[in-house]
């Protein structure tokens, strides 16, 4: 699944968040999107996930051009996302968060649901599969639980968990291991590593330049609203620009 | 017995209103304030209906589930995209207009003065003549709204509901198509209320517009968040308290004088107890509107 963005701006109050970004990225592969606070690094994924509309430019998701779609539209077209804050349905326990990602529409239909039209086998399926997943990240013995009552870390891998189980081909991440503890942090880095065996795109924003070496394919970085480098890790990394736009000249 | 049958009628009434309630208010999250104009719907549809064309019982459910169908989707389409303030709004302007239309459209409605002399529903080519054979009905139909709500609210669909009570924005990125979820959810709890309102009017024999108005929409959402929104037993609860308390009332000697006041302010402190020591209703688990932790 390739996402290609052309000449991208957005702006809040007179605010540029986004000038002329343009990009492309391949149907595979870890993408990092790197920059300083304010270099619009979230509004970039906002706007190609529909949750923001750009002034001007346009994005096109495997060939289609998803001006006039809403997020739930991109979703389906397999653009899937976690957000800055945590986000998760925090009334729902471990598990339904888990289902209730899997779970699509002709299934969640209400004609299908009231009838009972294959629903239980679906949801008895989607069930055996939401446990494997949190069994592969560890977290099938809390199955049952609320999500207030796992830590910070848990449940930012819980909402990778619920994005990766919508099973899009492109999974967006806003900086998955901010906040977290060492361990938790290698703990979403490895899953996030994993998904490279699943032909997966993932771009996911951080601030953690180790994270980022580690598994990173390429790097974008962003500042100002424009992007000003992009390519391998170590040659970005190294560019005189980003290093005067992270630490200064 | 007669005064059994008309409270347990006026309960069962309840409890599918209730029910039908639940599922926008309790599961989805939404404050609908105009729960009693589609119970007017259903009323004044059979009313019309059996008064002017002889109409079985099946039909008058299936027109006044289609006006009622057609009225959720008229209000929910423009507003359903906004923030669920508006949708209050305009669900409080459906209630006014929906009063309104009972009001003055005469020539169906009769006005203030209502539609009298409905006559006893025809099923199966029969009239359903007696209080018992009513109750019984009652009972049939009330328990398929139940039903019916439960088995959603425990489906994909009341999953996807709850995830969009939960927190809209994620349930989007998910792929939840949310204003069609809600609408649904919408049409479906309006066309159940319609249906609660086929059965008042053939056990009433008369309605007037006061059964429908804004304050009656405002008793059916009290009487969802005291039983406790988006329970399993909530709504039925809710209904319980709200029918047999004041009934349970009338047995108390009180002066002629001062007797409505006093059962009224009795009912009224009764409710502030559960709300202040309750606040997730009696059955609930959540308080109304603090679904989240965030």
């Amino acid at each position: 699944m390739s996402v290609f963005c052309r000449e991208l701006t957005k702006s809040f109050d007179g605010v540029t968040a986004l000038r002329d970004v343009s990009l492309k990225l391949s149907d595979q592969g870890i993408v990092a999107l790197i920059g300083p606070n304010g270099a619009g690094k979230t509004t970039f994924l906002n706007v190609i996930t529909g949750f923001e509309k750009p002034d001007s430019g346009s994005t096109e998701i495997d060939g289609t051009s998803i001006a006039s779609l809403r997020p739930f539209e991109i979703a389906r077209l397999g653009v899937s996302r976690t957000f800055q804050q945590v986000r998760l349905f925090w009334d729902m326990s471990i598990i339904d968060n888990v289902i209730c990602a899997r779970q699509g529409e002709p299934v969640e239909g209400p004609i299908r649901s009231l009838a009972k039209l294959g629903v239980r086998a679906e949801d008895r399926r989607n069930r055996r599969d939401a446990e494997r997943a949190l069994a592969s990240v560890k977290l099938d013995g809390l199955a049952n639980v609320m999500p207030q009552n796992l830590s910070y870390g848990q449940q930012k891998l819980l909402s990778i968990v619920c994005a990766v189980e919508t099973e899009a081909r492109t999974l967006i991440f806003d900086e998955p291991v901010s906040g977290v503890d060492a361990r938790m942090r290698d703990e979403v880095l490895q899953v996030l590593d994993q998904l490279k065996n699943y032909r997966r795109l993932i771009l996911f924003i951080e601030h953690d330049m180790e994270a980022v070496r580690a598994i990173a394919d390429e790097v974008v970085v962003m500042d100002q609203g424009s992007i000003i480098a992009f390519g391998a890790p170590e040659e970005v990394l190294s560019h005189s620009e980003v290093i005067a736009a992270f630490w200064g000249k | 017995m007669p005064y059994l049958i008309h409270v347990a009628i006026q309960l069962l009434l309840y409890v599918g209103l209730a029910y039908a309630l639940d599922l926008v208010l309790g599961t989805t999250g939404i404050l609908n304030v105009c729960h009693a104009g589609f119970y007017g719907i259903g009323a004044y549809t059979a009313a019309v209906l059996c008064q002017t064309y002889h109409s079985p019982l099946w039909f008058e459910f299936a027109i006044a589930g289609l006006v009622a169908a057609i009225a959720a989707v008229l209000i929910s389409l423009p507003s359903m995209r906004l923030h669920d303030d508006f949708f209050v709004l305009a669900s409080f302007a459906l209630q006014v207009i929906l009063s309104q239309l009972m009001l003055n459209w005469k020539s169906v409605t009769n006005g203030a003065l209502g539609i009298s002399g409905i006559p006893a529903p025809i099923l199966w080519r029969h009239n359903v003549l007696g209080k018992t054979d009513l109750l019984l009905l009652t009972l049939a139909i009330v328990g398929c709204i139940v039903w019916s709500v439960r088995n959603l609210q425990s489906s994909p669909f009341g999953r996807a509901l709850c995830a969009i009570r939960a927190d809209e924005i994620l349930a989007q990125a998910l792929g939840k198509p949310t204003v069609k979820y809600k609408m649904a959810a919408f049409v479906i709890s309006g066309s159940l209320a319609s249906a609660v309102g086929v059965l008042y009017a053939h056990y009433m024999t008369f309605i007037d517009p006061s059964s429908f108005d804004a304050n009656v929409s405002i008793t059916f959402i009290t009487l969802v968040i005291l039983g406790g929104a988006g329970s399993r037993w909530g709504p039925a609860l809710g209904a319980a308290l709200v029918v047999l308390l004041p009934e349970g009332l009338r047995f108390i000697d009180i002066p002629n004088s001062v007797g409505p006041n006093v059962k009224q302010i009795i009912f009224s402190v009764c409710l502030l107890l559960v709300l202040i020591f309750r606040p997730q209703g009696l059955a609930g688990h959540h308080e109304f509107g603090r679904f989240t932790t965030e």
